[in-house]
Formats: C-alpha cells, sequence, structure tokens
C-alpha cells in the first residue's frame, strides 16, 4: 500500500455551472439554474425586507407565517386546510420564512406539477389574505414554539449573544419576537408587514430544476405579472451601520438544571462588499471555519473541552459579526474562553504559518465545487449575490483573489481586524456558577428569556 | 453500475453520474450498537471517533487535513446496525479518499492519549445532545421501555457515558479486530469516475486487506424481545407536555418498511395530513404533531409524536385525540387520494436524495451491506408504486394496537420552591 497520499494539485479555476438571468415584463428579476436530472423544481420569490425592519419584534415573521394560512385573489379563495391539500397532494412544499435581512416564499415540487406549484406560490405571494381564526392559530403554536425555543441551551446562549452585540438596535430582537409582542398581533399588524415586506420592487425570483429558463419566465409573468410598483423604481432601504459594542462583555441567561455550557462567542468585523471579506473568510477558516481549525485542533482534540467548536461570519446588510459556538463542560467554560480569546489574540499579533495558508488555500479552492452540486445550491449563492448587491462575477474573483492570497495580506487584516478589546461573551447555563467563572473577562450582566436586562 | 465482491470480502460499488465534478467515496461497516456488549453501551459510536486518530500512514490529525487540501468534507455516523463513513471530494481527488478509507481499514490505530482525549469529546457530544437537550433522554427511555434487556436495541447508540469513560485500548483492538474488516464493509464510489478509472485504484487499495479471521456472528434477535402496553412518564425542563408513541413492526429487511413509510406518509406529513388536521388544526391541542419510521435490521418502531399546544392540553388528551385518528385508519383504511399524495411525496423525496452523489452513496452502500443489491437504490419508486390502500389498511390494524404500543409521556419538571 502506498504511504504517501495519492494528492492531485488543484485546478485554481471553476466555473459556476450554467444560469440564466431574465428580467421579467414586471421588472422582476428572475435567476434560473436549468437541470433536467431529476423531475424536481425548487423555486424562491425573495424579498429583501425581512426581521430587521420590524416595527414591532417579530411581526414579518408572524406574517410570513400566515402567507400560506389562506389566500383570497381575484380568480379564487382558499382557506389553509384548501391550500395545504392542495400543495400536500402533490408531494411539494410551499412555506414562507424570513430571516434578518430577506423573506423567502420557497416551493419544492415534482416538475409534473408546476402549474400548480406556480399558481399557489403567486397566490401566497400576491393575496394572503390573514383570515383571524389562522392568526389565533399561528399566534398560540408560536407562543409555545417560543417557550419550547426557550428551553434549548443554545438558543438561550444565542438570545443572550444577541444582546451583547446589538442591543436596542436592528438586530437586537429575536425574529420570532417575544411573549409579549406575539401575543398582541392583529390582522392590521400583518397587512402593514406585508406591504412593507413585499412590495414588488423588493422582489426577486430564483428557480433551479427540471424547466427551460424562457418558459417558466413566461409562465411566471402570467401569474404575477401585475405585482409592479406604480413608478418602477427600486426604493432601497438606507444602508446603515450599527453601532459595535464598546468594551468586552459577559452576557449570561439562565438555563436550569444545565448540563453544559452552552457558549457563544463574537466581535464584529467587515461587510460582504468591503476589500477585507476575502481575506476574513479565510483567516475565519483558519480561525474556527473548519473541522480542522485553530479552535477546534485546540478546544476538541488537544483538551477535549467539547464535541465541538466552530466559528462563521455571519454577514448582514448593516452589521457582520464573526461567532463562534460550542458546548463546553461547566467546570472548564472558564479555560475554554480564556483558550477563544488567546486564539483571536495569536492571529492579532503573529502571521499564520507557510502550511495554514496553502492548506486552507487548497480547501476553499477544491470544495468549491461540492457547494455548486445541486442546481439548488448554484441557484442559492447566485441569490446571495442578488441579495447584497454584490457583482455577478464574484464567485471568479473570489476563486482568483484566494489563488493570489499571500501571508502579507492575511497579517495585515489580521492585525486590523482581529481583537479581544470588544468581544461579547455569552452562555447559558447556572448564572451564579458562570458569573463567578466568567467575571474576570469583563462587566457581567444577565438578561431573560425575552433578552431583558434582569 | 458496476458491482462485484473483491477475494478478501468487501462488497465494491461505483456509481457513474456526471451531474457535477465531484465524487462520494463511502463505506458503510457492518456494525454498530447492537452489537455491543450490555456492559460497554456507546462503544460503537466512540469507535467511529476514534477511527479519525491515526492509522499507519495518516498520523493523529493528518486525515482531516489530506482531506481538506484534496477540498474534501468528510464526517461519520453510527447507528444501531452499521456505521458509515463518506467523503465527498472534487472528483480528481478520487484517488485519495480511497487511500485514506483502505489506510485505515487495513491499519487503524490509536494511542491511549487520543483515546482519552476522544472519551472526553464523546462524553461532551452525550451531554451536549442527550443531557443538557430538550427531550433529549427520550431515545435512551424508549430503548429501556420497548426492549427486553437482553437485545442489542435496548440501550440507544450514544449509550451510557460511563461505559465511554470507562473504555480501553484492548476493548478498541478487539472491537477493530472482530468487525472492522473487509468481509464486513461495502464501498461505495459514486460520481464523476467510471469504472474502468476507478477499479484499479480499488484494487490497488482495498485488494492488499485481508479477509478477517475470526467468524462474522450478529447477536440473534427474538420476537418477544419487543415489549408493549408500556408507559412511562418523564420530568424534562420543557414548557409543556409532549408525548411519543411507539409501536414496533418488522424490520428493514422485509417489505413492510415500505408499507409503513407510506401508512407515516398518510397520517403525518403536511398540514393536510390526518394527524395534523385533527390534533393541531381543528382541536387545537398540538402544536405540532409528527411522526416517522425508525427502521432498524431486526425490527422497527412506528412513532408518533405531539407536542402540547399550551399547558392545559395533556398528555391524556393528545393521546386520546392520537387514538380517534389511528382508530379511523384501523377501521376504515384510507382513501385512493391518501394514497397517491403519499406516493407523490415519497418520490419527491427520493428525487431529492439521488441529486447528490453522497445521497445515492448512502443508500446504495445500505442497500449493498444488507441485500447484497446496490441496484435497488433505482429501483425504490418502484417498490413504493405497488403497494395498494389495502395494503396499509391491513398493516394499519395489525400496528396500532394497545398491546404493541410504548408511550412515553414528557412532562415538565416540577419546581422545587
Amino acid at each position: 500500500m502506498p504511504t504517501k497520499p495519492p494528492l492531485i494539485p488543484t485546478p485554481t479555476t471553476f466555473s459556476l455551472p450554467t444560469h440564466t438571468e431574465i428580467t421579467l415584463p414586471n421588472g422582476m428579476t428572475l435567476i434560473a439554474v436549468e437541470d433536467t436530472s431529476q423531475p424536481l423544481l425548487t423555486m424562491s420569490i425573495v424579498s429583501q425586507s425581512g426581521a430587521a425592519e420590524d416595527n414591532i419584534a417579530g411581526e414579518t415573521n408572524f406574517m410570513a407565517t400566515l402567507m400560506n394560512k389562506g389566500t383570497a385573489s381575484p380568480k379564487r379563495t382558499l382557506d389553509a386546510q384548501a391550500l395545504a391539500e392542495e400543495i400536500d397532494f402533490t408531494g411539494g412544499s410551499l412555506s414562507v420564512s424570513c430571516v434578518f435581512d430577506s423573506l423567502s416564499a420557497h416551493l419544492s415540487i415534482l416538475s409534473d406539477f408546476t402549474a400548480t406549484g406556480l399558481d399557489l406560490l403567486t397566490d401566497v405571494v400576491q393575496h394572503p389574505s390573514f383570515p383571524p381564526e389562522e392568526i389565533d392559530r399561528v399566534r398560540q403554536q408560536t407562543l409555545v414554539e417560543i417557550e419550547q425555543a426557550n428551553s434549548d441551551a443554545a438558543y438561550l446562549s444565542s438570545i443572550a449573544f444577541t444582546q451583547g452585540m446589538f442591543r436596542g438596535e436592528k438586530y437586537g430582537h429575536p425574529v420570532v419576537g417575544t411573549l409579549e409582542t406575539v401575543t398582541n398581533f392583529q390582522q392590521a399588524d400583518c397587512q402593514r408587514a406585508y406591504l412593507r415586506s413585499l412590495q414588488p420592487d423588493n422582489l426577486f425570483i430564483a428557480a433551479a430544476g427540471n424547466f427551460r429558463a424562457h418558459d417558466l419566465a413566461e409562465q411566471i409573468q402570467e401569474r404575477i405579472g401585475k405585482h409592479q410598483s406604480s413608478n418602477g423604481k427600486k426604493t432601497q432601504a438606507p444602508s446603515r451601520q450599527v453601532d459595535k459594542p464598546q468594551a468586552t462583555n459577559v452576557v449570561l441567561v439562565e438555563k436550569p438544571d444545565a448540563a453544559q455550557t452552552s457558549l457563544r462567542m463574537g466581535f464584529r468585523t467587515v461587510n460582504r462588499a468591503e476589500e477585507d471579506f476575502i481575506p476574513m473568510q479565510f483567516l475565519n477558516t483558519i480561525f474556527g471555519g473548519s473541522f480542522i481549525s485553530r479552535l477546534n485542533h485546540n478546544l476538541r482534540e488537544e483538551k477535549g473541552y467539547t464535541y465541538g467548536i466552530h466559528s462563521s461570519i455571519d454577514a448582514r446588510k448593516h452589521a457582520s459579526v464573526l461567532t463562534v459556538s460550542s458546548h463546553v463542560g461547566s467546570d472548564v467554560v472558564d479555560s475554554a474562553v480564556s483558550e477563544v480569546l488567546r486564539e483571536i489574540e495569536r492571529l492579532r499579533t503573529e502571521p499564520v504559518t507557510d502550511d495554514e495558508l496553502e492548506t486552507t488555500r487548497k480547501y476553499m479552492i477544491g470544495s468549491f465545487a461540492l457547494r455548486t452540486e445541486t442546481p439548488t445550491q448554484v441557484v442559492s449563492l447566485l441569490s446571495t449575490l442578488e441579495l447584497y448587491g454584490l457583482p455577478k462575477d464574484y464567485h471568479s474573483r473570489y476563486l482568483a483573489e484566494l489563488a493570489a492570497m499571500t501571508k502579507d495580506r492575511l497579517f495585515e487584516v489580521q492585525q486590523r481586524r482581529f481583537s479581544t478589546e470588544s468581544v461579547v461573551i455569552a452562555a447559558s447555563g447556572n448564572v451564579e456558577h458562570l458569573r463567578q467563572k466568567l467575571r474576570n473577562f469583563g462587566a457581567v450582566s444577565v438578561v431573560n428569556t425575552n433578552g431583558v436586562t434582569v | 453500475m458496476h458491482y462485484q465482491t473483491l477475494d478478501n470480502g468487501l462488497r465494491v460499488v461505483v456509481i457513474p453520474r456526471q451531474n457535477a465534478p465531484v465524487v462520494s467515496v463511502a463505506v458503510t461497516y457492518g456494525v454498530g450498537s447492537y452489537s455491543e456488549s450490555p456492559t460497554n453501551t456507546g462503544f460503537a459510536h466512540l469507535f467511529e471517533h476514534l477511527m479519525f486518530e491515526g492509522s499507519e500512514n495518516v498520523a493523529h490529525g493528518m486525515f482531516d487535513k489530506y482531506c481538506s487540501e484534496a477540498g474534501g468534507d468528510n464526517n461519520a455516523y453510527t447507528t444501531f446496525d452499521k456505521t458509515t463513513y463518506y467523503m465527498s471530494l472534487p472528483a480528481h481527488q478520487v484517488e485519495l479518499g480511497l487511500w485514506l478509507e483502505a489506510d485505515r481499514m487495513a491499519s487503524f490505530g490509536v494511542n491511549e492519549d487520543a483515546l482519552n482525549v476522544q472519551k472526553n469529546v464523546v462524553v461532551e457530544e452525550i451531554n451536549q445532545n442527550v443531557e443538557n437537550s430538550p427531550y433529549g433522554t427520550y431515545s435512551r427511555v424508549l430503548s429501556r421501555l420497548a426492549f427486553a434487556p437482553e437485545a442489542g436495541y435496548s440501550w440507544e447508540v450514544y449509550g451510557d457515558p460511563k461505559h465511554v469513560a470507562a473504555s480501553t485500548l484492548q476493548d478498541v483492538r478487539s472491537f477493530f479486530t472482530n468487525f472492522y474488516r473487509p468481509d464486513n464493509a461495502c464501498l461505495v464510489v459514486c460520481g464523476d469516475v467510471t469504472p474502468e478509472a476507478a477499479l484499479p485504484l480499488v484494487h490497488k487499495h482495498f485488494g492488499i486487506i485481508p479477509r478477517g479471521t475470526l467468524p462474522l456472528t450478529q447477536k440473534p434477535f427474538h420476537h418477544d424481545f419487543r415489549l408493549g402496553k408500556r408507559h412511562q412518564r418523564v420530568q424534562d425542563t420543557i414548557p409543556t407536555d409532549s408525548i411519543f408513541c411507539s409501536y414496533h413492526f418488522d424490520g428493514y429487511m422485509t417489505h413492510e418498511v415500505y408499507v409503513a413509510d407510506v401508512l407515516c406518509s398518510v397520517i403525518s406529513d403536511g398540514m393536510s395530513s390526518r394527524l395534523y388536521k385533527t390534533l393541531a388544526y381543528e382541536q387545537q391541542i398540538a402544536s405540532d404533531v409528527n411522526a416517522y419510521v425508525d427502521d432498524r435490521r431486526h425490527t422497527s418502531l412506528f412513532t408518533i409524536y405531539a407536542v402540547s399546544n399550551g399547558a392545559e392540553h395533556s398528555c391524556d388528551a393528545m393521546y386520546e385525540s392520537m387514538w380517534q385518528v389511528l382508530a379511523d385508519v384501523v377501521q376504515n383504511g384510507i382513501t385512493e387520494r391518501e394514497l397517491t399524495k403519499a406516493k407523490n411525496r415519497i418520490r419527491t423525496r427520493i428525487a431529492r436524495t439521488v441529486q447528490r452523489a453522497s445521497g445515492i452513496a448512502d443508500e446504495a452502500a445500505h442497500q449493498a451491506l444488507f441485500f447484497n443489491d446496490p441496484s435497488r437504490v433505482f429501483r425504490l419508486a418502484d417498490d413504493y408504486a405497488a403497494i395498494t390502500a389495502e395494503e396499509i389498511h391491513q398493516f394499519a390494524a395489525k400496528l396500532f394496537t394497545v398491546d404493541n404500543e410504548v408511550r412515553v409521556d414528557f412532562v415538565p419538571k416540577e419546581l422545587t420552591a
């Protein structure tokens, strides 16, 4: 048996599979990836206005959940069960979900049922009726969902983290809302959130599967062509930078009977459109973004503190955060926090090694093929470009930049972008125990499950 | 598709697919927690972790590094009956995947330090997913309740953290010798590669690994290990009641599993399904209700669960409503429309699975290992298509009885003042 790994040099260029972009007569963009290998269609109608634009915490999410619970178009009226019966019969699914920066009505269906699927999807997007009895049903289910989430250690630490990072800002509330806000939502709140989020200028369409793009565009236009703004101009909400936390601080939330500490740490970082974004993704891969990262090697493979520790860059429209997440033994939580801070400091002060540079370069370029295996994956990458206003050649630039990355370029970014000075350290568990363990890292505050300081 | 068995007993499947420049390499071993000793539970899963810790030509820490340098991703999972290692790679790196898998099949080795670290890691994994997770202990409770202590299914895959912590290097060596051998494994290569290119590489790397020497044994399973008419209440840190009801039926070597899958879809898939419509939509006593087929080699479970829609709705109330739905199916069967709907749902699921090389590889390894026929992957839709409403009716009548039922109630922990 050969004793050396049979590694083949990785080509540095990949091209995204062919896709088509069509502007519909009503002004909406359709991004389409054709694929005849399976009889499937996935399609999303995406709004660029999500939960970050909430006037009342949770309103966009609440409204989104109701969009497929009843429609009234000039042609037909469907109640929640009729709608469900129609989509369920095809074996497909139709759901509407929202995150901070977007809302997405998503259809996944066998392509034999394309016409049925498009009818339902476009009805849901244009003519939701928000029936009062469905509002009451969804309200009760959402309240239970929030209570259930509040018994989950990871969800609780994310609440605490959000408070440390965004208190009082656009991203400072849970997407799903709170027990108080959800209790009070009425039909008028849904209609208002709908008019704000689903206005035609905010929308684009992404589709992948077994179709011809131009035929699909026609079918969509027939159904949604009248959903068009009066002036035809895009009115983007102005981008606004969200204030950073001023100093490293600790935010705790009680989790009764915790057998472990759910830990989240992070700091503000670059936005997608900034020059440092790709180098930061490179650095994050070394820091905690892959299984062989420094954090996972140190805290899992060397110390056995955790089943796993991972970091990622959550790049939103108005603020980006590099977040580290893990679950660690409660007795070693202070050591775990120290180690994470030490790894941040090490990146600030020392260049990465040649080996790290090369391994990470090969990994990020090579794994691009895996990220574009299915048409749905490809269309999702393209949607991200549309959502964040990135240039169409972003991915070829991304690969070229990875290929040309140097230690000097990285180190310059490391010195500017890695710092232990304003890190948010959030944890769920026994608050008194955690306070003793973590008090030396920064000012400690305690929040309840609504994120309110107690 | 190409299928053959090497001289050392290794089953090899190559499935060429030109959709994308990627390849999936999967190795499934026919061993899971079912084969553990009752005093060393959780060992198969611990062993899965150890397989990444080093072999003759791949030093500690290098497995993932080599894979990453090739642009690949890998992971593994352990079930009651099998352990699967899978890797996705850019297609031109297929040989690296084969070499990595072959090296650890041939010469796996782990030292005391690596064992100790992984014992800690696994105990933290159990803390995270079992002890510290809402409903995390469900599977543990169910295993004890549903099976006689002598059955290999009477403990869950994670096992007892105390057993994990007490595992020794000797346990590791004998488990490897007993189970991690070519004649207890199946290798699948699926993706942008031809059999002409892949097979010589498979022979080169795996062909020289010797067949196991000890006889391969499976613990016997008897039907009377299945216990019914069981009920337990568990207190947990959760806000409202939740109920889980499981029903025994045959293992996945039989046609019953397909019938169960269709029945499951009829009663639980989507908002228009019977359970959702009754419990969540009309009566509004559950905020969520669902069912799934927990299929295993020797015997399987059909499980329904419901989460209460507020403190005033108890497990007993949900149980009663659930049984209204089940009794109707038992008495009157299902409609042709429901059958078509369930089949559409399953067709959609299969089409999604075979979109990815890794999805095909996983399923093909399963079919090759347990049925000696990987081509079943591409016939799954036909197996489902042949199922009739009458078959479903008969199966439901046999399945849904109180004597065959294992019920677990999760209720909020009573607060101590």
